[in-house]
């Protein structure tokens, strides 16, 4: 075939340019250590590549969330690792209370131990992630989970409802704790302190801090009698707006037991027009509509983010029903029910004082006296003033003359109707006339000048009445409870953690796997590559000799 | 005497070969160039009564070594080549441009959601916060990189395509000239020899117009040829070179229609363009660049739209409701009216409310929209399949000033808007014309125009403010069936920011079965798989074309070796002329000498 001078001279050149272009192509390859550089060097691995990268972002996302939700859930460990011992130890005190007869100084000593016990706990309760936000308290991670409230002398849990969760897998969604609510304050109780109702069910649950606080006020000789409570159900942390440029005006009314004349009861018509910006702000509300007419019987308060209405009234008599006054949203807002209504737990004792000895007279009151205060729940007392020698040889002579000459004293003076000694009870009963609530006995001792007879009877100072055993024993029976739910709930944070090393493990193990198909679809095998740019350097080699020698080959060179 | 005349006729042959022979020699290199030879006719013998006595020769012609059917082959090949080289050409860049990875918006995708992710887990946290503030914005930024490159690489084609059309029209207006020298020439030699490299040229020139255009060419039994596009219209007849021009389209000033203009009429040649670089860059602006972009802004709309509704629906750390996170100023949806309206309707078009149009962001689409108006009925026509949706106006209640109404589908459903709201003045003054017609433009720039509204990292909506059951973990329902909402700030609540990272893992767009990263993907894939298809082609038409100017070349090419050796042959043919010359001198002289004696 013919060819022109030309076209050969460009067809050395096409061939160089060709050889040359594949050889900065794998050059390319080498230096960046891709097989697909472009797009179009391969589509679908280029789009498989992206989505490989963008599982692999996902999944290492993932780990991330698992990272932060770690600590916490450790340090919610730690936190109720902290409770558990609180209230072993707790129960060890309970059991030394309830045990020996113990002098008040004893009682306190154990009281103050409980006390700080109960701050700490309150502590724990509050402990604080590395970012200062409350492990327990929930969505309301600002607030404490727990607060003192100065109107009901409890520990409200004032945290919000919902627990965080994480997300650890595509469908896999973890809390990252729990809320303090469901750990320190969901807990069944055998006490009749027991949270008393929502919506008119009881509930029987008392929180931790409920009990330590009853039981320190036992081994204190304070106690408290149930109130008839209604709790609202709903989170109103933030008030409402019952303007009527908010939700308009709204009514319901509360009925409690009247006290000075059971079984009448009183009834209090509560209008609520203004716009509320905090729950606190609805209470006041309410509390000022209701003490705006005597007699007051009953309070509204708070109970962290809920609100409750409680009878002034306590012990059997005390009961309260809430209804709708007919307009507004107040019922659905605050979470009450109408019509429902609560009476108080509690059977009614006398309260009682019973020494612990039987009496091995004589006793000689004659050089030393002893002098002491029987204290009646009004505050009311009488002083009792012992001076005789009570050295007959008949004993039942020197305990009737101890009884008449203490009964005696009592007769006339101001807690006369109200407590009385049973004379026939050996050792000595101090008992209340009236039983109730209000029926309280205490015998004290301030100007430690009865300690003889303190010691002869087996009284203790500054104690009283009438169910110290049993409150202490429901503290210790809840305490049991209390802890045996604190074990569920660290079993339930001990299964998260695992969850968590699983998906860990689950997730590295599939970034692994996406990384290595990764890697297969656009890395370069730099061997084949290596030898590649081989060939391909001695092609262009070749190339560029062939050109020169075919350009050097003319007729004119032999002309 | 007839030796002397024989002989310089071989002489002057000679001549003339050696210089056609140095001509060729000279014109090696010059591209198109077609060989040329001595055409030689042996003179008419004298009649003597010895017989015919032979008189010497004449150079009849000097033709030119060329085939009209390899020229046309050459053409084609060259129109084929010349449109997927020029396509293959900016595809690679856009392919270029997806390459790399820190320009592409999968991994700004992925970032952003991760650190939606990181409020998720942190919710009070003030720093992980500010992190997905500044992931949203090198997100936007992402996107406002990829869609100017993509707007350069529109004004980069708007440029090519008119230095283009200057080539073609002084081609057009060379071949016309060359039209007429040819035909001149042909005519001075009453056609008998033709004017070889006004030829070359001209069939230079036609090589060089078809790489730019598929053109076809007619013969004319004068010598002129004419030149016609696809369909007829002619770019080059006789004498005459039409000019091509631009102009803006319809709707969008920059989009160029190509127009071909004649003294009496101008008319639009886009659509009748299939071959050539011209075709290319066109097939280029519709196939990978157009896609490309309404691709991105889909991403850029349906994210904005997905994200906003969540955001909108959850509560910033002070209690208050979220506000719009992604945002597209004050002209949501471009509109472009027709240079052709004569009605003065203003039509506005949101991004609709996914609150009220559910699952509006899946109904998005790439393509654009026409909305039209018949005088008595609206109908909006998606420009890539032309299927139409019949639209009722529904006046706004209350009257707005000046009075407007919102477009809607007639039967709904089957029909849907894809994913926006039309709104339309109908007022005295303001309302549109019978034939009066609108380009709505719902993903064309979105990329473009994203922006994040918000600044301060405090209103980012993590809280749903939704109030749970604290012992069942369930949503509190007030009475009508609702979740009942936490009028405060939920510092813990991270349940909207779980909805808000987990829509990296939704398919919300086209009908539900795309992801924003699938997209994306989409956006890599067609371009590559295009641009891949294009360099095969590119090869495979190089070799064609190669082979095909293989063939021609070594019909016209010029050889050296050849011409070498011609060289020697007219020199040795003209050193005999001049030999027989001195020869009849030689038998001259002996006469002369004979007579003397």
């Amino acid at each position: 075939m013919r060819i022109s001078t030309n076209w050969s001279q460009q067809l050395g050149v096409i061939a160089m340019t060709d050889q040359h272009s594949k050889l900065t192509r794998i050059q390319e390859e080498l230096s960046t250590g891709l097989k697909v550089i472009r797009p179009s060097d391969d589509p679908i691995g280029s789009v498989r590549m992206a989505d490989l990268q963008v599982s692999i972002t996902k999944t290492e996302q993932y780990d991330r969330n698992i990272n932060m939700a770690k600590p916490r859930l450790e340090a919610e460990e730690t936190a109720i690792q902290g409770a558990e011992d609180i209230i072993m130890r707790t129960q060890d005190l309970t059991l030394q209370a309830l045990n020996a007869p113990m002098s008040t100084s004893d009682r306190l000593a154990i009281k103050f131990e409980v006390d700080e016990l109960l701050q700490e706990l309150v502590g724990l309760a509050n402990t604080r992630d590395s970012n200062g936000e409350y492990i327990f308290s929930g969505d309301l991670s600002d607030n404490p989970a727990y607060t003192y409230n100065s109107v009901t002398h409890e520990y409200d849990y004032s945290g919000g409802f919902d627990q965080r969760k994480l997300q650890i897998a595509t469908d896999r969604k973890i809390p990252d704790g729990d809320i303090g609510f469901n750990v320190f304050s969901n807990i069944d109780s055998v006490s009749q302190e027991a949270e008393a109702t929502v919506n008119g069910t009881e509930i029987g649950k008392r929180s931790l801090f409920a009990t330590l606080q009853a039981l320190a006020g036992a081994l204190s000789s304070s106690f408290k009698q149930p109130n008839a409570t209604l709790t609202g159900d709903r989170f109103v942390k933030y008030g409402m707006d019952y303007s009527a440029a908010g939700k308009g005006a709204t009514s319901f009314s509360l009925t409690s037991d009247n006290p000075a004349a059971p079984p009448a009861t009183i009834t209090e018509n509560i209008t609520l027009n203004t716009n509320f910006d905090s729950l606190q702000s609805v209470v006041d509300e309410i509390n000022t509509q209701i003490n705006s007419a005597a007699p007051i019987t009953m309070r509204a308060q708070l109970n962290g983010n809920q609100i409750e209405f409680v009878s002034l009234t306590e012990g059997a008599q005390s009961s309260i029903s809430i209804a709708n006054g007919g307009s507004g949203d107040f019922m659905a807002d605050f979470g009450f029910v109408s019509g429902t209504n609560d009476s108080a737990l509690g059977v009614d004792v006398n309260a009682s004082v019973t020494a612990s000895k039987q009496h091995p007279f004589p006793f000689d009151y004659s050089t030393s006296p002893a002098t002491f205060d029987i204290v009646a729940d009004d505050g009311s007392f009488a002083t009792i003033n012992l001076t005789a020698n009570y050295n007959d040889p008949s004993y039942a002579v020197n305990f009737a003359n101890l009884v008449s000459d203490i009964q005696a004293q009592i007769t006339g003076s101001a807690i006369d109707g109200k407590i009385q000694l049973n004379s026939t009870e050996d050792p000595l009963v101090f008992e209340g006339v009236v039983p109730g609530g209000s029926s309280s006995v205490q015998i004290k001792d301030d100007l430690n000048q009865g300690a003889s007879f303190f010691d002869n009877v087996g009284l203790v100072s500054g104690v009283l009445n009438r169910d110290y055993e049993q409150v202490t024993q429901n503290a210790l029976d809840d305490l049991g409870t209390a802890l045996e739910h604190l074990v569920q709930v660290k079993a339930g944070i001990g299964a998260k953690l695992n969850a968590f090393d699983d998906q860990v493990l689950l997730n590295e193990k599939f970034v692994l796997d996406l990384k290595t198909t990764l890697s297969e679809v656009k890395d370069l095998d730099f061997t084949e590559a290596i030898s590649r740019f081989n060939m391909q350097q001695a092609s262009f080699q070749a190339a560029q000799q062939a050109y020169a020698k075919v350009q050097g080959l003319t007729l004119f060179n032999f002309i | 005497m007839s030796l002397l005349g024989s002989s310089i006729s071989g002489l002057i042959s000679s001549q003339v070969a050696l210089e056609t022979t140095s001509h060729n020699i000279a014109n090696v290199n010059k591209e198109g160039y077609s060989r040329q030879r001595v055409e030689l006719g042996t003179r008419l013998p004298e009649y003597t009564g010895g017989g015919y006595v032979g008189q010497g020769v004449d150079v009849e012609n000097i033709t030119r070594s060329h085939s009209e059917f390899l020229n046309e082959q050459l053409r084609d090949s060259a129109s084929v080549l010349g449109e997927v080289k020029q396509y293959s050409f900016m595809a690679s860049q856009i392919d270029d441009l997806l390459a790399d990875p820190d320009t592409g918006v999968a991994p700004a995708l992925s970032s952003f959601f991760n650190s939606v992710s990181g409020v998720a887990n942190d919710p009070s946290s003030t720093p992980a916060r500010q992190v997905m503030l500044t992931e949203s914005e090198i997100l936007v930024q992402r996107l406002h990189t990829m869609g100017e490159r993509l707007d350069t690489k529109r004004d980069q084609l708007n440029t090519d395509l008119k230095v283009m059309l200057g080539d073609l029209n002084s081609a057009a207006t060379a071949i016309a000239d060359l039209n007429v020298k040819i035909v001149s020439a042909l005519g001075k030699s009453s056609g008998e020899q033709q004017p070889n490299d006004l030829m070359d040229e001209r069939d230079q020139l036609l090589l060089e117009l078809s790489e730019k255009v598929d053109i076809n060419i007619l013969q004319q039994a004068d010598g002129s040829v004419s030149v016609f596009l696809g369909q007829g219209q002619a770019i080059v007849l006789n004498a005459v070179g039409y000019t091509f021009g631009t102009q803006a389209s319809e709707f969008d000033p920059n989009r160029l229609e190509i127009t071909l203009d004649s003294p009496n009429s101008k008319q639009v040649v886009t659509s009748v363009i299939t071959g050539g670089e011209m075709a290319g860059l066109l097939r280029f602006r519709d196939e990978v660049l157009d896609p490309a972009q309404k691709k991105l802004g889909l991403i850029a709309a349906g994210l904005a739209m997905d994200f906003n509704q969540i955001h909108q629906n959850g509560y910033d750390l002070d209690g208050a409701a979220g506000e719009r996170y992604f945002d597209f100023g004050t002209v949501e949806v471009p509109v472009l009216y027709s240079r052709l309206n004569t009605g003065t309707a203003q039509v506005t078009v949101t991004y609709s409310d996914p609150d009220v149009d559910i699952g509006a962001a899946g109904r998005l689409d790439f393509s654009d929209y026409t909305l039209e108006f018949d005088g008595a009925n609206y109908s909006l026509i998606r420009n890539a399949d032309k299927s139409s949706i019949a639209l009722t106006a529904t006046a706004v209640v209350p009257a707005t000033v000046p009075a407007s109404a919102t477009l809607a589908p007639t039967t709904s459903p089957p029909d849907y808007l894809p994913g926006i709201a039309i709104n339309i003045t109908t007022d005295v003054g303001f309302s549109a014309a019978a034939g009066d017609s609108f380009l709505v433009r719902p993903s064309f720039d979105a990329a473009n125009k994203i922006d994040t509204t918000l600044v301060d990292a405090r209103k980012i909506a993590a809280a749903t403010n939704v109030e749970v059951d604290p012992v069942t973990g369930q949503d509190v329902l007030d009475g009508g069936g609702n979740p009942v909402i936490i009028n405060g700030p939920m510092p813990g609540d991270n349940r909207n920011a779980i909805l808000l990272a987990n829509l990296v893992n939704q398919s919300t767009l086209s009908n539900g079965t795309s992801s924003y990263a699938d997209i994306s993907s989409e956006i890599i894939s067609d371009v590559g798989t295009l641009t891949h298809a294009a360099k095969v082609a590119t090869k495979a038409q190089e070799v064609l074309f190669n082979h095909t100017k293989g063939e021609k070349e070594s019909l016209t090419g010029v050889n050296l070796d050849e011409e070498a050796a011609n060289l020697i042959k007219f020199q040795q043919s003209y050193q005999a002329a001049a030999q027989a010359i001195s020869i009849s001198s030689t038998i001259f002289d002996a006469l002369i000498g004979a007579v003397r004696r």
